[in-house]
């Protein structure tokens, strides 16, 4: 357990760096910049479950990029485990990419899925959603896509779904991690082409 | 005599309207509360021009009745009518009113200019009334 915490610990202040070595940008901005996106994609679809499938996609291709970025300047190493893995993207990017620290919780028996858990969240300030949309969208959804895109290039396959959400009245903020299986190297695609 | 608030757009639309205590069915006068925000409107713009700040004080009177007003940078229009015995108060419901009008426009689903139907910033007006005038 006293190696759990150390390590905990190292990963906090791992996160802490990352975030005070990285470039910030207003809240606001990304918050407005992300809302006024959330609208557009609610124009173009109409269906609060295609939008949640779209910005899921979104955030699936900013992860595959991403996880390049949090790797370089991070300073993390490989993970052994799919709990560290967790813990990694909850204290250390987490907290470098969106400035809060989410917490891991909710293991189950066997240990290949748990719930990432914050408080705020800075994509949904000032967000209050219309009564019509309260119950079927996901706003922040965007944040599973990356999840999910960002292991996928580790070769760990999950999958990932809001399970609460602030917007919806819910307590907390809770995304549900599953993991599903760890890619064998294999031969690219698309190498044919 | 009670109190009421109402926000108006740049383009004379009414997009809130708030009473306290909450209007009843009996309230006889809310009606022409109405009627006298409405008229002091006419009088805003050289107050606006003359003023720096967003916050006119006293525009208009009706009889006993004060029209306090509040017109934002987007020329949003706070306006309030009292019997003016709360002037510290009414000040201070329009300015933090109007906070909550900054962060209402930051929702990414409220257009501008369009009625408030937001629920919550109902009740946060509410509970900002009681907080002055309660």
């Amino acid at each position: 357990m006293s190696s759990s915490t150390s390590r905990s610990s190292t990963w906090n202040k791992l996160g802490d760096a990352a975030y005070a070595k990285s470039e910030k940008v207003s809240a606001d901005l990304v918050a407005l910049t992300y809302g006024s996106f959330v609208r557009e994609i609610i124009k173009d679809y109409e269906e609060p479950d295609q939008v949640n499938k779209e910005l899921e996609k979104l955030g699936y291709n900013i992860g595959i990029r991403l996880i390049e970025d949090f790797l370089a300047k991070s300073g993390v190493g490989n993970c052994s485990s799919f709990e560290e893995s967790a813990e990694i993207i909850s204290r250390v990017a987490f907290k470098m990419f969106l400035g809060i620290r989410a917490t891991v919780s909710n293991w189950n028996n066997e240990y290949n899925s748990c719930s990432i858990i914050f408080e705020e969240n800075p994509l949904a300030e000032y967000v209050e959603l219309p009564p019509e949309y309260s119950n079927a969208l996901l706003y922040s959804n965007m944040l599973c896509g990356v999840i999910r895109g960002a292991l996928e290039m580790v070769q760990i396959i999950v999958e990932c779904e809001f399970v609460k959400d602030q917007l919806r009245g819910d307590d907390t903020n809770e995304i549900r991690i599953r993991f599903k299986e760890i890619l064998q190297e294999q031969v690219p695609w698309n190498d044919e082409e | 005599m009670a109190i009421t608030f109402v926000i108006v757009s740049s383009k004379d639309q009414l997009l809130f309207e708030a009473t306290f205590p909450p209007a009843s069915q009996t309230d006889e006068t809310a009606h022409l509360r109405e009627f006298i925000l409405f008229a002091s409107l006419d009088l805003l713009e050289p107050i606006v021009w003359s003023s720096r700040d967003f916050y006119l004080k006293a525009i208009d009177r009706f009889n006993d009745q004060i029209i306090y007003g509040l017109v934002t940078a987007s020329s949003c229009r706070l306006l309030l009518v009292s019997d003016g015995k709360n002037e510290e108060a009414v000040k201070n419901f329009l300015q933090d009113a109007y906070e909550l009008y900054a962060k209402l426009t930051m929702n990414p689903f409220y257009d501008p200019g369009t009625p408030i139907l937001s629920t919550s910033f109902q009740e946060r007006v509410q509970k900002l009334g009681k907080k002055y005038f309660g």
